[in-house]
């Protein structure tokens, strides 16, 4: 799975923000705010990739519980998916 | 060109036959447009000389506000449309629209920013009655920010909104205050992290990369250097004396994340 493409992802007061752009914004209006636990996730989901990489990726990036990890992602992918963010 | 009310399906290709040139920003600004209403909303605005760049707009810019807007006159919209395009272009100027009733007060100027209908002319004219005449209107509805030498400035624009309350000025910008309505009148410092959404909802996005890219780079570097601040207010006229008391340094507080 993966993000669609289409989307600007800035720091815009030290928050990530991401907004549809193109074909994209017809869609999706209004923009995203990422924390930095979502900013990585979002930026690892630009490339295909699967709940055990991204889980794998917060681990080592904050040094997480693996059950911690894996629940994060949860949460991220659950509310990607329900925005219809995510392809495949 | 006669107006005339329009719903989407009757807007027709027109000529393009009147060659409008504004100053707006320190810029120099062509709009080529088909209807009189723009012609007159910028009467006073109108200036001569070499554009900095002009924009034009079709049909199908001015069917994409009427979407947005209900029901309107074609000039209405073509004036929309044009403003839409501007702000687009101010970007490569450093500048941006900002959706904010914007005063000025002892040589600053605050915006107020809110979605339309929260009450940002009903404080103003608080601020009015309050201060008098050391309150200055700088546009009522949709000033532009401009970095020039560093330094943000406000600057009054034609588009003004319902009230037409806007002077051809430049006043350096104090702060941004985030407006809301409240029982109490409250008023707080927020961080650039908070302000980010408020602010965000209050400008153009444009829907392309380079444009969008480029609108968040200038928020990010306004919040930087511009304190916001979120007002609970109700409309009582002490909203104005906290509002004014707080922006000018008398109970300025502390910045709480």
């Amino acid at each position: 799975m993966k993000i669609k493409s289409g989307f600007v992802v800035r720091k815009v007061g030290g928050k990530s923000v991401a907004v549809a752009v193109g074909e994209l914004s017809k869609e999706f209006r209004g923009m995203i705010t990422l924390n930095d636990t979502a900013r990585l996730l979002w930026d690892r989901l630009q490339q295909d990739t699967d709940e055990m990489e991204l889980a794998q990726a917060l681990i080592e990036e904050y040094d997480v519980s693996p059950a911690k990890a894996a629940a994060d992602v949860e949460e991220m992918i659950g509310q990607l998916r329900a925005a219809g963010i995510l392809e495949a | 060109m006669e107006e005339v009310p329009v719903t989407g399906e009757h807007l027709t290709e027109g000529t393009g036959d009147t060659m409008l040139q504004i100053a707006l920003a320190g810029l120099t600004v062509g709009i080529d447009c088909r209807y009189d209403y723009l012609p007159r909303q910028c009467g006073a605005y109108v200036t001569a000389g070499t554009p900095d760049f002009v924009v034009r707009v079709d049909a199908s810019d001015i069917a994409r506000e009427h979407t947005a807007e209900g029901e309107a006159t074609a000039g209405y919209l073509e004036s929309l449309a044009a403003y839409r395009k501007i702000g687009r272009a101010l970007l490569d100027y450093d500048a941006m629209i900002l959706h904010a009733a914007t005063i000025s007060f002892d040589g600053r100027a605050y915006a107020f920013t809110a979605p339309s209908g929260t009450g940002k002319s009903t404080h103003i004219r608080l601020w009015k009655q309050v201060w008098g005449t050391r309150v200055g209107i700088v546009n009522g509805d949709k000033p532009v920010l401009r970095f020039l030498d560093g330094v943000l400035y406000a600057f009054g624009t034609p588009w003004s909104g319902k009230e037409g309350w806007e002077r051809n000025v430049r006043v350096p910008l104090g702060a941004i205050v985030c407006l809301g309505r409240g029982a109490e009148n409250r008023m707080a410092r927020i961080s650039a992290s908070q302000a980010v959404p408020r602010l965000l909802h209050q400008i153009l996005m444009p829907d392309d990369a380079a444009g969008a890219e480029a609108t968040l780079a200038l928020c990010d570097r306004i919040l930087s250097c511009t304190p916001v601040y979120r007002l609970a207010c109700n409309m009582d006229p002490s909203a104005a004396v906290l509002a004014a008391e707080t922006l000018t340094g008398a109970g300025r507080p502390p910045l709480k994340e």
